[in-house]
């Protein structure tokens, strides 16, 4: 298996699970949306539209909250993530089967693997099913439908910022998957690129090959980088610079994790010696 | 006028021959008598007499010998309210620490009180019924028994002496009469004593006005009972009640039931009267025509006949005798009833034209002022009961207005704190003082201790427990209906439970427990979520709230003295729960669902 293959591979296995958890996701937000809706037809209005601020709205507010909780709780929304999270050890094999390439009597550490999936899986567990969850996408929702039936707020509009951040529109995805995918689908990339890099180091090799397609999104950084071979201390630099991107706390061994930053799908796949250019040797020298 | 005395013995002389008495004592008795009759149910010969005054003697007999003391029940009634003075839960008794003397007048006064066993009992059963009956009646503290010798210890008793029998007291000592016994032809009078220096019981005689009157001396006392500024006391005081002040500054006391005591009296005496009223419908007066008077009987072999009421004859000389007839009682007409019959002159009724009656007949008894008057019997015990702020337990269920049960309750409260404060400032007070003057005062004051550290602090009730649990859980909902402070109404679920679970202690504490370690007590279900919404709650808290009790079933479970542990380290042990259960009820990544991992 060549770096650029293994490097396909892992994006395509991190982003076909993506998809998966992106479609998932878009129905546990419509029926998220519909429940909410159900439950705040109820809220009482003025003449005008506006919502007032009475008992039985507050209740109202309280049993919109317990269904959210609800949702998030539900197996629809566990079960995708749990489903996502299933990538990992396609991602363990494909690296396992590209470093046996470079030399065949690799064997992985299982005991580090293991621990590192724990980590990861745990990791997962608290920002996209847990405490993640509960600040950064149920507590703002909670906060939506306080301030709006709290201060008053006119009830079609309260219902179209319900929807934007629920189910989202054509412009901004819903709330639930552009954070769970995106911390996901990091957390994924970080994973594989983790467990690379430890048994980087256990094979000696100190050349890497800066991989993964492009697309129009794609920054500057990764543009002038991708498909370019890299000694491990040219990438070290790269830590001091500045791009837009970068996620703080990059520093010259987690650049091998974080690389180009948020939403990088690049990676820094060791490669042997051997298969190095000439020219970019001469670098080094 | 002390013990031995000249003065003294010319007072007994006086007091035994002359029925001299204190000043007040004729009140004083009548006073009580008049109490007595609700109080022990006493029968009232001198009320129910000066009823119905033109009454055949027969009926009144009947009256008087059926008499039903049906005023003891609604004063009984009230007794039983006032004597919530003596739950524990209200008042306290509290000894000093680390003071053995004190240990044992506690040990004496509170569990082994001869007969009685605690004090407070004594209280209850005999000295608050008295002085509701009798308020000038005297109450003392005297030795059981004469100690034999050095070794054997007094045991000081309370004792109570009608006021009947206090003959003559004045500052310096009373002078109680226990006893008039007829000794062939003499008349032998005990008297019981109480003076500054001692107790003593003696009998007396007084034959002539000049000879001495005691002429046996039972057992005596002395003692040398000082207060705190060296004045020498007298172990024995009144009983008291409302104070009435008489012209002359002397006080006088009547009953705190006094209120009551007119209308009881109206009810005694209206039912007394239903009940002959009834007497004549049980046994009809009968009508009939009579018949003229056939008697015949003779005497000194004269035969004597009656002739219209008089029984007439004469002898063979001429000679004639008269005398009233004793069958028809002089009226010349008889007829045979066993009861109270009405005799119409059949000559008179043939004079009056257009009148016929039958031969014999009833007298028909009109009914309604019988109602009446037994309706109005039973409205006088209400207003007796009213009239000293205890009639509230007769309408509990019938009146659910939680207002008026509220400020009934609070002129009912002050009745019995003015009852109260005389039962714990003075009677409480006097008793445990003396009783330990009798038991320590004299090994105290040898070994230069103050007798009085052995006192214990009385904390009267200021509040009493008169509501039913039934009535507080109502007054509970209106309170918590009209939003007062949660940590308020935690506070009265409390007392709630402390009431209702009195005699099963254990349950109380738990229950105690449940409510004190609630977090969000009071808190809704609804308000919770809404609080945890805005952050103004701890999911912790809102855990704990709703699963209270298996937590704190487990918590004992697990530590046996979890109970005793105190608030701060009970909440630690819950607040771990709370963090076990939200933890294991966080969404969590099934690992089973992940295939060929490698873990």
């Amino acid at each position: 298996m060549t770096p650029e293959e293994l490097a396909f591979l892992i994006e395509d296995l991190i982003l076909g699970a993506d998809k998966r958890f992106a479609a998932s996701i878009s129905r546990v937000q419509k029926d998220l949306h519909a429940q909410l809706v159900s439950v705040l037809k109820d809220l009482e209005l003025d003449s005008d539209g506006y919502i007032k601020q009475t008992a039985q709205n507050r209740r109202v507010l309280t049993i919109a909250d317990r269904k959210i909780n609800e949702v998030f709780g539900e197996p629809n929304y566990v079960g995708a993530v749990t489903s996502y999270v299933a990538v990992v050890p396609k991602l363990d094999a494909a690296n396992i089967k590209y470093f046996k390439g470079i030399d065949e009597l690799f064997e992985p550490n299982k005991q580090y693997l293991k621990s590192l999936q724990k980590e990861t899986i745990s990791t997962v567990e608290k920002y996209v099913l847990q405490d993640g969850l509960q600040s950064q996408i149920i507590q703002p929702l909670s906060q939506i439908l306080n301030q709006n039936v709290n201060s008053g707020g006119r009830f079609d509009g309260f219902l179209e910022q319900i929807r934007t951040y629920v189910v989202g529109n054509p412009d901004v995805e819903g709330r639930a998957l552009s954070y769970s995918r995106t911390f996901l689908k990091n957390a994924m990339f970080q994973y594989s690129r983790t467990f690379q890099e430890s048994i980087t180091s256990g094979l000696g090799l100190d050349w890497y090959l800066y991989s993964g397609g492009l697309m129009d999104t794609s920054r500057e950084f990764c543009i002038e980088r991708a498909g370019k071979y890299y000694h491990r201390k040219e990438i070290e630099a790269w830590a001091d610079l500045d791009w837009h991107g970068k996620i703080p706390g990059t520093t010259a061994s987690s650049i091998f994790v974080f690389v180009a930053g948020y939403g990088c799908l690049h990676s820094l796949i060791a490669v042997s010696d051997f298969i190095v250019p000439e020219e970019d040797k001469k670098r080094i020298i | 006028m002390i013990y031995g005395s000249t003065e003294f013995n010319t007072l007994l002389v006086e007091v035994i021959r002359r029925e001299y008495r204190h000043p007040h004592y004729k009140e004083a008795v009548r006073l009580a008598e008049e109490m007595s009759v609700h109080v022990y149910g006493n029968r009232p010969d001198s009320l129910l007499k000066r009823v119905r005054p033109g009454e055949d003697e027969e009926i009144m007999r009947y009256r008087l010998e059926n008499f039903e003391a049906t005023t003891k029940a609604p004063c009984g009634k009230a007794l039983k309210i006032v004597s919530k003075m003596f739950n524990p839960n209200l008042s306290s008794i509290i000894f000093p620490k680390d003071n053995k003397t004190a240990e044992a007048l506690k040990e004496y006064t509170m569990y082994y009180y001869p007969v009685y066993n605690s004090l407070t009992v004594f209280n209850k059963d005999v000295t608050l019924k008295k002085m509701t009956a009798d308020a000038n009646a005297l109450m003392a503290v005297k030795p059981q028994r004469i100690p034999r010798n050095d070794a054997e210890k007094v045991k000081p008793i309370v004792t109570i002496y009608d006021s009947k029998d206090v003959w003559y007291w004045d500052l310096d000592h009373f002078l109680v009469n226990t006893e008039i016994k007829r000794i062939d032809s003499r008349i032998v009078y005990t008297f019981e004593y109480y003076d500054i220096e001692r107790y003593a019981k003696f009998q007396a005689e007084a034959p002539k006005d000049n000879e001495p009157a005691i002429i046996n001396l039972i057992e005596e006392y002395p003692h040398n009972f000082t207060d705190q500024h060296g004045e020498k006391e007298i172990p024995a005081w009144k009983l008291r009640g409302n104070s009435l002040s008489l012209n002359n500054g002397d006080v006088l006391y009547e009953s705190f039931f006094a209120d009551a005591k007119a209308h009881w009296n109206l009810s005694i005496i209206h039912e007394s009267d239903v009940l002959g009223a009834f007497v004549k419908h049980m046994n009809p007066q009968r009508v009939v025509i009579g018949e003229e008077c056939s008697n015949s009987k003779v005497v000194d072999g004269i035969t004597l006949k009656c002739r219209g009421g008089w029984l007439q004859g004469g002898d063979a000389t001429g000679k004639g005798f008269r005398t009233k007839c004793d069958k028809c009682d002089g009226t010349g007409r008889v007829a045979s009833s066993p009861y109270e019959d009405h005799i119409i002159n059949r000559q008179k009724l043939d004079e009056m034209t257009n009148m016929s009656m039958d031969a014999v007949g009833y007298v028909k008894v009109p009914v309604e002022a019988t109602k009446l008057l037994a309706d109005r019997a039973k409205e006088m015990v209400h207003e007796g009961n009213a009239a000293i702020n205890m009639l509230i337990e007769d309408y509990v269920g019938a009146n659910q207005s939680g207002i008026a049960k509220l400020y009934d309750r609070s002129a009912q409260s002050d009745t019995i704190y003015d009852i109260g404060c005389i039962m714990y400032d003075v009677h409480f007070q006097n008793q445990f003082y003396f009783i330990n003057k009798y038991m320590n005062g004299v090994s105290d004051s040898a070994s230069g201790k103050v007798t009085d550290q052995n006192l214990p602090q009385i904390n009267k009730p200021t509040k009493f427990n008169i509501e039913t649990t039934g009535e507080l859980v109502l007054a509970f909902k209106d309170a918590a209906a009209s939003g007062v402070d949660r940590y308020f109404l935690q506070a009265k679920q409390i007392e709630i439970i402390s009431r209702d679970m009195d005699t099963n202690p254990d349950l109380k504490k738990y229950y105690i427990m449940l409510i004190n370690l609630d977090p969000l007590f009071g808190l809704t279900q609804d308000v919770i979520d809404l609080n945890m919404m805005r952050g103004l709650v701890y999911k912790t808290d809102a855990v704990i709230h709703s699963n209270l009790k298996p937590f704190i079933d487990r918590a004992l479970a697990e530590n046996r003295e979890f109970m005793n542990l105190d608030k701060e380290a009970k909440m630690a042990i819950l607040k771990a729960y709370a963090e076990e259960l939200i933890t294991a009820e966080k969404p969590q990544i099934d690992m089973s669902q992940i295939p060929d991992q490698n873990v």
